[in-house]
């Protein structure tokens, strides 16, 4: 270890202030470690739960066709009456990443009526109030608080020396600005470094996935070199420590806290999402017209399925099945429009947030821990393919009046997530990040060639 | 001219001098005046929706034609949530609360449709809004205006030479208080439109609530601010602890509070949730099922009560009874398993509350939402008055299907008129007079505070002349 180097770590271990203020940060690293596993044990205890109810009750529903016992509105082993569990498993990286994952729904009860439209209904059971104050997740600490713990770090590079009119001195000890610089930031952006990377091998040891963790770490770190390499460009540049730290402080409120907000709030007023409420009375006059109709969609609906020939033109459970495709489809467009919305606000979020690293990265890191909205956005439709597969085999039976048997009771489709596999938003943000620290570390070693020269 | 109106003027003269603070305090002022505009339009735009959304949903309602009232029960009717009074300055809770309940039958279901569900675009700190703006930035440039303002004369042996001219410590002190207090009043003024804006009696007097809060808020910072700097040996290290002080307070003191109110008391799984409530519901008259043994009971309690035997001799229709059975039996279940999850809720408040000692921004975001009308107490004021509604509706509903059905139950239609004449759910937001007293923990939590940082300032400044009387 060269001269300039032991220095350093004898400066930064002597400090009571670093001492007290990297402590703070591996409490914080901690404490948002511990949340990211409450939430995956919350999360898979939800999952694990709804799955076993599923299956119990199916096989009430086996025993209930044996002993032909009716137990609700529908008699033992009817089509109408089956339903199955349509559940998203905990994200393989909730541990880092919590996100707003906890505010989706994640679990859907699948039967013959289920619609597009009504594929979640009366989720809303958890907390506003601290769902608005947000989660302390790993993801979060890193990403708006880290950054202050760098510039601590960061913010007196050389300033200070400047301050003390010492870098005259520095400089002869250590040959070259350069090499000074280098050495000491190499050692100051450890630090934090070294807590980030000691909580993912933790969140590795605590069951995150280790693709996941590892694609996490690399991005978070190229972030944090990123605001060291910063640092040590204003660091070089300022007059004073003082108006080092300052502008740092002001690069970290405009980047982390005024451009996400602003970013969020220009998304909104470009792909204004349309009236929530104006859809419910969309699905309410849809219901309106076909409530009158019934016996004539039904007759419709097995004229144009002749398949169906010798169902019954009458019946509850065939009148409601026919309804509910037929308020499905009268929907469609308007589901399509919030989607088409949806599709439009992600687009411009991603275009946006190349203006706000931070955002760009809070974006890839909950891509790659599966709890952004893409995620949800997959297991939405999945389990609406699930749902179009369940009233395809159940159809011709509900129709036909056929009671199902215990065994086909058992035989009934279960519903299993694909994970998606996609990486390339966090590839994306790595390649960003690289361009930006090559970009500063060039500005920076302009900046002490000019400075030599002086 | 006074001691502290010159040094107020000397000191603000001295702020103003400098271009990047009219350039941060003019930034500022466009931000809070956009945020203002913008939630002002949304919140137009969205009252407006709720306005055509409730004629339109009535109008669906009064044109069933014919049919028979529990049908007519289970399509149900909307009841469509109006903004909180001034909701454009602080949507508070807004976006994570439903904006539809349907009330139906046999359910009381939760309000859907949150504004949170169709965001793309992550939050990182806070939506930006007017509240916003107040709560989150507005503090930074006190902080930045006034970290230095005893702290530097120290640093540069002034503060000897002010002492040794004999002026007054107390006037000078309050000077500097002074002229940062009025580049706060410069930035909480533009709120006062607020109240110029309200278009009722309860409107403006939740802005004058709100912008005395914003005011108080902004008061105990200045004299935070300035206690800090009085007290900090150097410049920088009343600014590294105001900063800390911020980040700690603001972002990481809520969130963690929030963790520990969520683990305090947890909200329920709605999966579970509902399973429970199926569960229990099960246990009782469900309206639909003759097989059921409850429901032969109640069977022959009617009878027993109309001195009959069969069913058949009933004079009235015993499907209404059995329905409005049900309805009863579920209010009971509903009841029951609401009032838990308003119990975590509330437990939760209580946590946050007491979180609001080492962070004053908890308590004023939960003063501040609630007087604009915008958070939980609200919600549930809606979600009860929906409910309420709800319960008299199926009422009336079963009560026609008692009285009309007999000897035709399923088969029975009620006129078309009959749905005109059913009650209309019509909303009206609690008044800040109804709702007010749930916030005076709140209230008094901001209230300590300020007493607190004027204490601390006051405490500073006899320390500032113990140090005169050294010096």
């Amino acid at each position: 270890m060269s001269s300039v180097a032991r220095l350093e770590v004898a400066q930064l271990t002597r400090s009571g202030l670093i001492r007290s203020v990297l402590a703070v940060f591996v409490l914080l690293t901690a404490f948002a470690l511990w949340v990211g596993v409450q939430e995956q044990q919350r999360w898979t205890s939800s999952f694990t739960t709804a799955r076993a109810e599923a299956e119990r009750l199916n096989a009430r529903e086996q025993e209930n066709v044996r002993l032909q016992r009716q137990e609700s509105f529908n008699p033992p082993g009817a089509p109408a009456g089956q339903f199955m569990d349509a559940s998203l498993p905990p994200a393989p990286g909730v541990i880092v990443a919590v996100g707003d994952a906890m505010q989706r729904p994640v679990s859907a009860s699948i039967n013959s009526n289920t619609r597009a439209d009504t594929l979640f209904k009366n989720t809303e059971t958890g907390s506003a109030l601290s769902a608005a104050l947000g989660t302390l997740d790993l993801t979060w600490v890193t990403i708006v608080l880290f950054p202050l713990l760098v510039i601590a770090l960061t913010h007196d590079l050389l300033a200070s020396e400047r301050d003390a009119a010492r870098l005259g001195l520095l400089r002869a000890q250590a040959g070259s600005l350069g090499q000074l610089i280098a050495r000491r930031l190499a050692i100051r952006a450890c630090l934090p470094l070294l807590i980030i990377t000691a909580g993912a091998v933790a969140a590795g040891f605590l069951g995150a996935n280790i693709g996941v963790i590892a694609s996490w770490w690399l991005v978070v770190c190229l972030y944090l070199v990123l605001w060291s390499v910063v640092g040590a460009l204003v660091s070089v540049r300022a007059s004073t420590a003082q108006s080092s730290a300052a502008i740092l402080l002001l690069l970290w409120l405009g980047f982390v806290v005024l451009l996400p907000a602003l970013v969020t709030l220009t998304v909104e007023r470009m792909a204004p999402v349309p009236s929530r409420l104006s859809q419910v009375i969309t699905m309410r006059e849809v219901q309106l017209g076909l409530q009158q109709r019934t016996s004539e969609l039904l007759d419709r609906y097995l004229t144009d399925h002749p398949e169906l020939s010798g169902a019954s033109r009458s019946g509850f459970a065939r009148s409601s099945f026919v309804a509910h495709r037929e308020t499905e489809a009268q929907l469609a467009p308007v589901m399509a429009r919030y989607t088409q919305v949806r599709r439009e606000q992600g687009a411009w979020a991603a275009a946006l947030s190349w203006i706000s690293p931070p955002m760009l990265l809070y974006l890839s890191l909950t891509h790659v821990a599966g709890t952004d909205g893409t995620r949800h956005e997959t297991f939405v439709n999945q389990a609406n393919e699930f749902a179009a597969r369940w009233r395809e085999q159940l159809r011709d039976r509900l129709f036909l009046d056929r009671m199902l048997s215990p065994e086909e009771v058992a035989s009934l489709p279960r519903f299993t997530f694909e994970e998606p596999r996609s990486f390339g938003r966090v590839g994306v943000a790595i390649a960003y990040l690289i361009v930006l620290i090559g970009a500063a570390a060039i500005w920076l070693s302009r900046t002490l060639r000019d400075s030599q020269l002086r | 001219m006074n001691n502290w109106m010159l040094t107020t003027r000397s000191e603000l003269r001295q702020m103003l001098r400098d271009g990047r603070v009219r350039v941060a305090l003019l930034t500022l002022l466009a931000l809070f005046a956009t945020t203002l505009a913008v939630g002002s339009a949304q919140q137009a735009r969205y009252d407006s929706n709720v306005r055509e959304a409730v004629k339109a949903d009535r109008s669906i309602w009064e044109r069933q034609g014919a049919r028979n009232p529990h049908s007519v029960a289970h399509f149900g009717q909307y009841a469509f949530k109006p903004a909180g009074a001034i909701s454009l300055f602080d949507p508070g809770l807004t976006p994570w609360l439903g904006t539809a309940l349907w009330m139906e039958a046999h359910y009381q279901n939760t309000a859907a449709y949150r504004a949170i569900d169709d965001q793309v675009a992550p939050t990182l700190i806070s939506n930006l809004s007017a509240a916003f703006v107040l709560q989150y930035l507005a503090p930074l440039l006190l902080i930045f205006l006034g970290y230095a303002l005893i702290a530097r004369e120290r640093e540069r042996h002034t503060l000897k030479l002010v002492l040794a001219n004999g002026a007054s410590l107390r006037a000078w002190a309050g000077g500097k208080f002074f002229s940062l207090l009025t580049v706060a009043a410069a930035l909480w003024l533009p709120s006062l439109a607020l109240v110029a804006i309200a278009d009722s009696s309860d409107e403006r007097a939740r802005s004058v609530m709100l912008v005395l809060a914003y005011a108080a808020y902004l008061i105990m910072l200045c004299a935070l601010t300035l206690a800090v700097s009085a007290k900090a040996r150097t410049a920088r290290s009343a600014l590294l602890a105001l900063l800390c002080g911020w980040v700690v307070m603001a972002l990481v003191i809520p969130r963690v509070a929030a963790v520990v109110a969520e683990r305090a008391a947890p909200s329920a799984d709605a999966g579970q949730f509902w399973r429970d409530v199926r569960a229990a519901l099960r246990q009782g008259v469900s309206g639909h099922d003759p097989a059921d043994a409850r429901e032969k009971a109640l069977l022959e309690k009617t009878l027993a009560e109309y001195g009959v035997t069969r069913v058949e001799d009933l004079p009235v229709s015993f499907a209404g009874i059995a329905l409005q059975a049900g309805e009863e039996h579920g209010n009971e279940v509903f009841d029951h398993f609401y009032t838990q999850l308003r119990a975590a809720e509330e437990r939760q408040r209580t946590v946050l509350r007491l979180a609001s000692l080492v962070s004053p921004w908890i308590a004023l975001r939960g003063l501040s939402s609630g007087i604009a009308g915008t958070d939980a107490q609200h919600h549930s004021h809606y979600v009860q008055a929906a409910e309420n509604y709800r319960r008299e509706l199926q009422r009336y509903l079963n009560g026609n299907v008692t009285q009309n059905a007999k000897g035709k139950d399923s088969d029975y239609q009620a006129d078309a008129l009959t749905w005109r004449q059913t009650p209309v759910f019509s909303y009206r937001t609690p008044t800040f007079r109804e709702l007010g007293a749930d916030y005076l923990p709140d209230a008094l939590l901001l209230l300590a505070w300020i007493v607190l940082s004027i204490v601390a300032l006051t405490v500073a400044v006899r320390g500032l002349v113990r140090e005169g009387a050294l010096a």
